[in-house]
């Protein structure tokens, strides 16, 4: 081994030493404004069904509601938005579009909320012209879900906020197999990399830092929100697919997600397919 | 065996002027390859061993019998029981006993590294000073000491100059990563004072000196403390690091550090512990070794490989690897060295470097022991300590120094000092050198004595000043 192999490997074994802290914060949610396309009476029963399915809203101090009256295009949604210092829109998808049978997407007014607005949106079940009712329900079931999971204080976060009182709250770490497998098969090219090893070693790293991180979480949330019940799970496999079997298994009531990555204008692509595939559960895109 | 004892008394035998000649000018030779080994592309041991070759052939063929090989053309050594073995010339030339300790300590040390004890030290010495970059800097230079006491010098700064990088990017501190490598490198240097295990020209000059771990470790001990204190100080005001000056960096500070996982690198507690446990036999053993039975005749090289092969039995289906981690090319190196230093011998080179050490050494004990560690640590800055270390121990043993004669500890200190002078003066100069290219600072070989050489001449002096007040 030389020298500079020696130096890697104690680089190496203390940068595994690092652990990502956690850094809890109580989010401030004081300001919300919900965005329909129905009339304002409209407007007001739905405001009811929200503070009964997410107890936690009723303590926020200034609700402004929209609807479909205030605008008829993106720029005056924009501008009615724009128009109050808000900390999240509570939304549907398809706003506007009674007219049109929405498939495959999130409709204009919602994809441009994702994108142009810096303001976390909640995304109620169902579209604008057929919400899914949640009279019925409360939010207990809160899952987390994200492929880098590791230092996303935000995200939990968000996650612990929204959480009611006795709620379960579900942190998931779900390693990209496309993506993985896509390095996979360019290691094994490499002859100066063992294949095998490389992906025992990888695969068990990339599990373990976000295992590592999900437990320094928890640490911390069950002191400081001791009410809640936490849970986590970290795997590798195909993103859609596990997703919906988490959510499925564990019938949860809000998922909570990124939306936005670095030097990313769009909507990443996971966050958008699980906006659009699925549609009976609230979602949280911060 | 009797034939070491004879080959050394070959000195008095005449030699012609042009071979002695001819010898000192391959010796110098092979310095210089040794000096401009990066340059060639070319490993220490195929170096020396390319010369310890040739200087075989040339002495064989010469009909001087420089080697003493009997009439019929052998090399015998004469056993105690009178039975005579016959023998490959070049194997007695090697000094078993200094090989022996770096093998059985490299691989002790490549064993009970993989418990994680080292770094789990580190790390929590690490969370221990909250981030403050002075304690920082405190506890990195103790640890380097000790770990080049326990260690060797290149591992200690492996160790510790790998945590100092991402310890001090994660502190956002990388403005005083220069300074943090530079002192650590300069002490690994001082810490491979501390016992007779601790560096090569140690062991060599140790060995042939016949001074035991424990007292070489209580001459040496007071001056590692003093020039460490002075080392660290002098970093601090030099390179400007100080504590904290708020308490919103120090909670900042504290909770970065506190992030680090000491545990993270310790696979099994069972074999942590009995790796703790070892360490410390180890060095009990190695202390006591001249008055325990069995271990007093067996020698220290003994003990080395002995505990070597008691970690070994933790990863028994595994040893290979271990043995391959063992640095070859550096017992290679010794070996040819052994062989080559032997052939001077023979051919009247070192006597006549003995002359012109005796020219120091006439000049009293206390300007003789000043020149002569001077001399060793300049020559140490630019050259392998090694095979200085080796000649002048050789010569200083015929001409019969007693072992508590302060001419050896000047050997001992120039070629250990000797090191921190020029970032090619020791291997953990280069190792540190290494860290800092890593990190994309452009630092050059000039860069580097400009600062290094202060603390080179401070430890120095202080050096000359304990020889001569204590010694």
């Amino acid at each position: 081994m030389d020298k500079n192999e020696h130096i890697d490997e104690f680089e190496s074994m203390f940068k595994r030493a690092e652990r990502e802290p956690f850094v809890f914060t109580d989010v401030p949610i004081n300001s919300i404004a919900l965005v329909t396309d129905g009339t304002q009476e409209e407007a007001h029963a739905e405001l009811a069904s929200l503070l009964k399915f997410l107890p936690r809203f009723q303590s926020v101090s200034t609700w402004h509601v929209i609807n479909g009256e205030d605008y008829s295009n993106v720029g005056q949604l924009l501008e009615a938005i724009n128009r109050h210092p808000l900390d999240l829109i509570v939304t549907y998808r398809h706003l506007q579009e009674k007219s049109l049978v929405p498939q495959h997407s999130l409709g204009v007014y919602l994809d441009v909320l994702t994108q142009a607005i810096p303001i976390p949106v909640m995304v109620l079940p169902g579209t604008a012209a057929e919400p899914v009712s949640i009279d019925c329900r409360v939010c207990n079931r809160v899952m987390v879900i994200a492929d880098h999971i590791s230092g996303d204080n935000a995200l939990i976060n968000y996650g612990a906020r929204m959480c009611s009182n006795g709620g379960l709250l579900w942190l998931c770490h779900i390693e990209d197999d496309a993506v993985f497998e896509r390095y996979m098969k360019a290691i094994e090219r490499i002859p100066e990399i063992e294949s095998d090893q490389a992906r025992r070693l990888i695969e068990g790293q990339l599990l373990n830092e976000a295992t590592n991180f999900i437990e320094t979480c928890l640490a911390v949330l069950r002191e400081l929100e001791p009410s809640i019940h936490y849970h986590s799970f970290v795997a590798r496999g195909h993103h859609p697919y596990e997703y919906r079997a988490l959510i499925d298994r564990h019938d949860v009531d809000l998922l909570v997600t990124n939306t936005k990555d670095k030097d990313q204008l769009a909507m990443h692509g996971m966050a958008y397919t699980l906006s659009v595939e699925f549609s009976g559960v609230a979602i949280l895109l911060l | 065996m009797i034939a070491v004892g004879m080959l050394l008394a070959d000195a008095d035998r005449h030699v012609p002027d042009w071979v002695t000649g001819m010898f000192a000018v391959l010796l110098v030779l092979m310095i210089i390859a040794l000096a401009f080994e990066e340059k060639l592309h070319a490993k220490k041991s195929l170096i020396v061993g390319l010369f310890a070759g040739v200087c075989l052939v040339i002495a064989t063929l010469l009909q001087h019998n420089l080697l003493w090989f009997d009439s019929e053309g052998h090399y015998k050594v004469q056993l105690p029981n009178g039975h005579n073995l016959d023998l490959p010339v070049y194997i007695p030339a090697i000094e078993w006993g200094v090989i022996t300790i770096i093998l059985g300590a490299s691989l002790f040390v490549e064993v009970t590294s993989r418990s994680g004890v080292f770094t789990w030290l580190a790390i929590k010495l690490t969370k221990k000073t909250g981030g403050d970059p002075w304690k920082l800097l405190m506890a990195y230079g103790i640890l380097t000491v000790v770990f080049s006491a326990v260690l060797n010098n290149v591992t200690a700064m492996i160790i510790i100059g790998s945590l100092t990088t991402v310890s001090l990017t994660k502190l956002k501190r990388t403005d005083l990563l220069l300074g943090f490598l530079l002192v650590e490198c300069l002490l690994t240097n001082v810490g491979g004072l501390l016992t007779l295990i601790s560096s090569v020209p140690n062991i060599i000059v140790g060995k042939i000196a016949g001074i035991t771990f424990v007292k070489f470790f209580q001459v040496s001990a007071p001056y590692v403390v003093v020039a460490t204190a002075a080392t660290l100080l002098m970093g601090k005001w030099g390179f400007k690091i100080s504590g904290f000056q708020s308490d919103n960096e120090r909670q900042l500070a504290k909770q970065l550090v506190d992030g680090f996982d000491e545990n993270e690198s310790i696979s099994s507690q069972r074999f942590f512990w009995f790796s703790v446990v070892a360490l410390v036999l180890f060095i009990a053993c190695l202390a006591g070794q001249s008055q325990i039975p069995a271990l007093n005749k067996l020698g220290m090289g003994f003990v080395a490989l002995l505990f070597a092969g008691i970690v070994l039995l933790a990863y028994k289906h595994e040893a290979d690897k271990f043995y391959s981690a063992v640095d070859w090319d550096l017992l290679a190196f010794f070996s040819g060295l052994f062989v080559v230093i032997n052939t001077m011998e023979h051919t009247g080179v070192l006597n006549v470097i003995g002359k012109g050490i005796r020219v120091l050494t006439d000049l009293g004990s206390g300007w003789g022991s000043a020149s002569l560690l001077i001399a060793s640590a300049v020559a140490s800055s630019v050259t392998d300590n090694i095979p200085l270390s080796a000649m002048l121990a050789k010569i200083l043993d015929a001409e019969g120094r007693p072992s508590d004669s302060p001419f050896w500890w000047c050997v001992i200190f120039g070629a250990n000092l000797g090191g921190n002078i020029t970032p090619i003066g020791s291997a953990s100069t280069v190792v540190a050198m290494t860290i800092i290219h890593r990190q994309k600072a452009s630092f050059s070989f000039i860069d580097f004595v400009k600062l290094a050489v202060p603390f080179a001449a401070m430890e120095i002096v202080l050096a000359i000043g304990y020889v001569l007040l204590v010694l």
